[in-house]
């Protein structure tokens, strides 16, 4: 029982430091990435990257990002025996 | 029925032979309108014959067990639960007047896109998984467990009621907006047609019903979006892509605005007073915040939006349907990958319906025409009929300027492949999809709120001892009461869609959004902080938007009605931590219970307890 709990407690280690990291980028393509929308436009005539972002960067950022995060957690999960069958 | 076994292993067929009829249908209209069936005759075909559907695949549903009707049986694959996440999700806002808001508001508007995509990575990292593992039915069922008491799981029960019944006069209002156009009836007898709709889809088979409507609406709704911009891209000679080719249009626009005046040619007093509440454009389609007070404006509607995803409860109720926590979690992963279709393509549809008004090298500019030659245009006629238009030409000098050009935001989508010249037939697709978003995010708001109250407020409050029978009864009656109010309110037309919709996320995240997280990631909240969080972030976010909207108050901070979970989140969160540091912690049966959702494997936290 203490083994298991012990392991249970590790697991959760785990995930709560992935949670950070995932909320860290989501942060970044949040918010930051959109303080810098100006400046990210860049001179008149060159790609207007702060309109990519707002208008498509950060989805494309959310949605690899997800993905990502559903694989390690699943992986954190199977190594700490706590996977569904 | 008999084919249920059979049916989830074949989803992929059954979805396969269903878009292909569709888009075998969508042929035949074409056909159709090439021989001479009018305008009128194809409208109702279209809306006829995508209701006919959807209501068959509800009756094919109809089911009396609880777990079915609450969850879907709990069989859904994650895919497929995602298509029916992003048609619950994808509502008349985002169908009909996304593009059109970033159309008419340019830049700061597509912080609604971020807020709306970035929500779920909040979805999947702190609460789907875990209320999946939990085995609720519906979200006041995890509040009030994880707290206890009926103080709790009542407070949840009022939160989702005012947000979802916010939202849902807003999707019947859409519904109500589409049919009327498609089938040229008054708006106030075509909202109670489309609630017709909409309840045949969801009264006899609740959330199994909803589940496989809904997969049926995602496919109707995306193929309506993408068509036409495909479409028009491919006739503006951009590119194949729209989604790429958009950044030279986006260039191109910026060379048309500078030349029609976009942003230095203001409409006059004379002139918006004649055009009311329709817009002019009036500023750039690039203009990035570069004021202190511009940015926080868009991060601030950002971060009320994402909390707003990751709190409304028709939305996470859709991961309670999936067969295990990794399911359940994988499914929001496909969900945010469905919406994205739609919503990375929304800026380009905007950016090339401007480029076909503002560009005079295209046959369908307007800006700069004659305005005798732009007031004998057939859809220009057909929108200022209804009052959505307005030619106003207020120098007098029989041009068109762009200061002279008024129109509501919520066409764009739907005029556009008029403006464009595409034929009637994807007018019609471009009806019936509108019909599928609004009726879709309908049907699971209605949904949800009828099971709060039939499953919350009448079986865990009222009279536990009610049998299934009765219980299923009660959330149907509840369902067609709730769905008869909402309509009753659309029809008054009282609240736009877009305004509504920012509203119903703010209510749900000032009164759940750090409910819902901490009761998982604190073991530390209790009842006494959730209840002081509740009440106290609900309360004042409503005092503040009350006080904004009707009572006269000056915005703080540039704050207003759009943004009021500003106020009732930290509040939630301040009162949330500190009442529950000042009282005893939860005992130990709830502390146990928060480590078991905390792992995937095991029986649903629920089902063990009784």
């Amino acid at each position: 029982m203490s083994a298991k709990s012990s392991s249970n407690t590790a697991h959760w280690d785990r995930s709560r430091s992935l949670l950070w990291v995932t909320l860290a980028i989501w942060f970044f393509f949040s918010f930051v990435v959109h303080w810098f929308g100006d400046a990210l436009n860049g001179a008149p005539g060159s790609f207007p990257a702060g309109y990519f972002m707002a208008g498509q960067g950060s989805q494309i950022a959310f949605v690899v990002l997800i993905f990502w995060f559903v694989s390690r957690q699943n992986k954190i999960d199977e190594e700490h025996g706590v996977a569904e069958d | 029925m008999k084919l249920e076994g059979g049916f989830i292993n074949n989803l992929g067929r059954v979805y396969g032979i269903y878009t292909l009829g569709f888009l075998g249908f969508v042929i035949l209209m074409a056909i159709l309108e090439q021989v001479g069936v009018s305008p009128e005759k194809i409208g109702w075909m279209f809306v006829g014959f995508t209701i006919a559907i959807y209501a068959l695949i509800g009756i094919l549903s109809r089911t009396m067990e609880s777990n079915e009707y609450y969850v879907a049986g709990r069989e859904v694959p994650a895919v497929f639960n995602g298509m029916a996440t992003a048609a619950d999700w994808m509502s008349g806002a985002s169908f009909l007047a996304m593009a059109g808001g970033i159309y008419l508001n340019g830049y700061p508007y597509m912080a609604f896109l971020v807020g709306w995509t970035g929500g779920y990575v909040l979805v999947a990292s702190l609460l789907a998984p875990y209320l999946r593992k939990f085995g609720c039915y519906t979200v006041p069922d995890f509040i009030g467990t994880r707290y206890g008491g009926n103080l709790a799981r009542l407070c949840a029960v009022i939160v989702l009621v005012v947000a979802s019944f916010t939202y849902v006069t807003a999707q019947i209002t859409g519904t109500g907006l589409v049919a009327s156009r498609a089938l040229s009836i008054p708006f106030n007898i075509a909202v109670w047609i489309g609630l017709a709709g909409i309840l045949f889809c969801s009264m006899l088979g609740g959330m199994k019903a909803v589940t496989w409507t809904q997969v049926a609406q995602y496919i109707v709704l995306i193929i309506a979006y993408l068509l036409p911009v495909f479409w028009m891209s491919n006739a503006s000679d951009y590119g194949m892509i729209p989604q790429i080719a958009q950044f030279d249009a986006v260039l191109r626009v910026q060379e048309l605005e500078a030349m029609h005046g976009v942003g230095t040619l203001m409409p006059t007093a004379e002139a918006q007073a004649e055009a009311g509440k329709l817009a002019a454009l009036k500023v750039g389609i690039n203009d990035a915040s570069t004021t202190l007070m511009a940015k926080w404006k868009f991060l601030t509607l950002v971060i009320c939006m994402m909390a707003g995803t990751a709190s409304l409860p028709h939305v996470l109720m859709r991961y309670f349907t999936t067969a295990s926590v990794r399911a359940a979690r994988q499914s929001v992963g496909w969900s945010l990958l469905f919406i994205f279709m739609l919503y990375f393509t929304a800026p380009a549809l905007a950016t090339f319906t401007k480029l076909s008004l503002l560009d005079p090298n295209l046959a369908t500019g307007i800006i700069g025409k004659p305005i005798a030659d732009v007031a004998s245009l057939e859809w220009v006629q057909k929108w200022t009929n209804v009052g959505f238009l307005k030619i106003f030409d207020g120098n007098g000098d029989g041009l068109l300027q762009i200061n002279e050009f008024f129109m509501k935001g919520d066409i764009v989508v739907l005029a556009t492949p008029e403006i464009a010249g595409l034929p009637y037939v994807i007018s019609g697709l471009v009806a019936a999809g509108g019909l599928a978003a609004a009726m879709s995010t309908a049907d699971g708001l209605l949904l949800a709120i009828a099971n709060a109250l039939s499953h919350d407020l009448y079986y865990k409050m009222i009279d536990p001892k009610a049998d299934t029978k009765t219980r299923l009864v009660v959330a149907r009656i509840l369902l067609v009461a709730v769905g008869a109010a909402g309509a009753f309110v659309a029809a008054q037309g009282l609240t736009g869609i877009l305004g509504a919709v920012a509203w119903a996320f703010c209510f749900a995240n000032s009164g759940l959004f750090f409910p819902l997280v901490l009761g998982v990631w604190w073991k530390r909240a209790n009842r006494q902080g959730a209840v002081a969080g509740m009440i106290g972030g609900f309360g004042s976010g409503f005092w503040y938007l009350y006080m904004v909207q009707f009572g006269g108050m000056e915005p703080w901070l540039g704050l207003d009605g759009l943004r009021f979970g500003m106020i009732g989140m930290p509040v939630s969160l301040i009162l949330m931590v500190v009442v529950s540091l000042m009282t005893d912690e939860p005992d130990e049966e709830t502390q146990k219970m928060v480590d078991e959702i905390r792992v995937p494997k095991g029986k649903v936290v629920l089902d063990a307890k009784s």
